[in-house]
């Protein structure tokens, strides 16, 4: 199964318009999480929003995601393959510097053109895996306070 | 002791949400939400008051300034509401008024630059850094721009 996110926050008509052509073409279930598109698919299953995505991230094959980091950050958690893409509704290029990180980390496949999407849907590269650097925020926060 | 999180869209909430696990049991939590935000309060356990959403895309630059002050003169009476001893954010819009109150009452200020910057400082942190009383970055690239920041490891 192919899991397709756009986030809550920002609408992506682009990245689900293209998947929606593709879907008849691609032999395998396709699950679109749509947010606030007013496109609707026409060949693939859809919701707007749940409370949580991590089922379908289990179960999916692949994850297709906006470059939102929250979601790239809980895909690359529970080690699944994904392409991510910048999305350009957003008024600055934040998550272009964020992908184009993570991707030359060597963490996920970061489609710039969203053309190439097919050719990278084929492929599905396993990426290597995410290590999140220690995190001590919450130490610091409460030595601080006390 | 009681802290007062400012919740986001999307990912600033889910990072609150990350921290406040961080912190613990062992705290009493509100929250503040933008008041167009129909997600976040579902997913948090603990009083919730409500700012209006002043970095609403699209709407004139005169009606973000006049919620901003609107929001801060109500920051005043959540701050004495719920005497929380500091207030912690990852930047959405309504953390400037709330910050700059609480430092008028003598609260605690804490800021988390948001996961998603990695060189570029959100705009949110420009304004906050010099209110903050710690103030975290999660990319060390982002140091250079925020002398006093701590790069404390990232919440993801």
């Amino acid at each position: 199964m192919i899991f397709v996110t756009v986030g809550t926050t920002y609408s992506f008509e682009s990245l689900v318009e293209e998947i929606d052509k593709m879907a008849s073409g691609l032999n395998e279930k396709v699950i679109v999480q749509n947010g606030r598109n007013k496109y609707l698919p026409k060949h693939c299953q859809y919701f707007d929003f749940k409370a949580s995505i991590k089922e379908f991230i289990m179960q999916a094959d692949l994850v297709i995601t906006h470059g939102g980091a929250g979601t790239c950050f809980e895909v690359l958690s529970m080690r699944k393959k994904m392409i991510a893409l910048a999305n350009p509704s957003v008024h600055d290029n934040h998550q272009e510097d964020l992908l184009k990180k993570l991707c030359a980390e060597g963490y996920l496949v970061w489609c710039k053109d969203i053309r190439e999407l097919p050719v990278l849907i084929r492929d599905r590269k396993e990426m290597r895996p995410y290590q999140a650097p220690e995190c001590t925020i919450h130490e610091r926060i409460m030595g601080f306070l006390k | 002791m009681k802290l007062l999180v400012i919740l986001g869209s999307g990912g600033l909430t889910a990072q609150m949400r990350l921290l406040v696990e961080l912190l613990g049991s062992g705290n009493e939590y509100e929250f503040v939400l933008n008041d167009n935000d129909l997600l976040s309060a579902g997913k948090v356990n603990g009083k919730i008051y409500k700012l209006l959403n002043n970095r609403i895309y699209g709407e004139p630059k005169l009606v973000h300034v006049y919620k901003t002050v609107f929001d801060f003169v109500e920051s005043f009476k959540i701050l004495r509401e719920s005497r929380a001893k500091a207030v912690i954010s990852a930047g959405s819009g309504i953390t400037l008024p709330l910050f700059i109150a609480a430092k008028l009452l003598g609260k605690k200020t804490v800021f988390v630059t948001t996961w998603c910057s990695v060189n570029q400082p959100s705009m949110a942190s420009r304004m906050c850094y010099r209110f903050s009383d710690l103030f975290f970055v999660q990319w060390p690239e982002l140091k250079k721009h925020y002398p006093k920041a701590i790069y404390a490891g990232r919440l993801a």
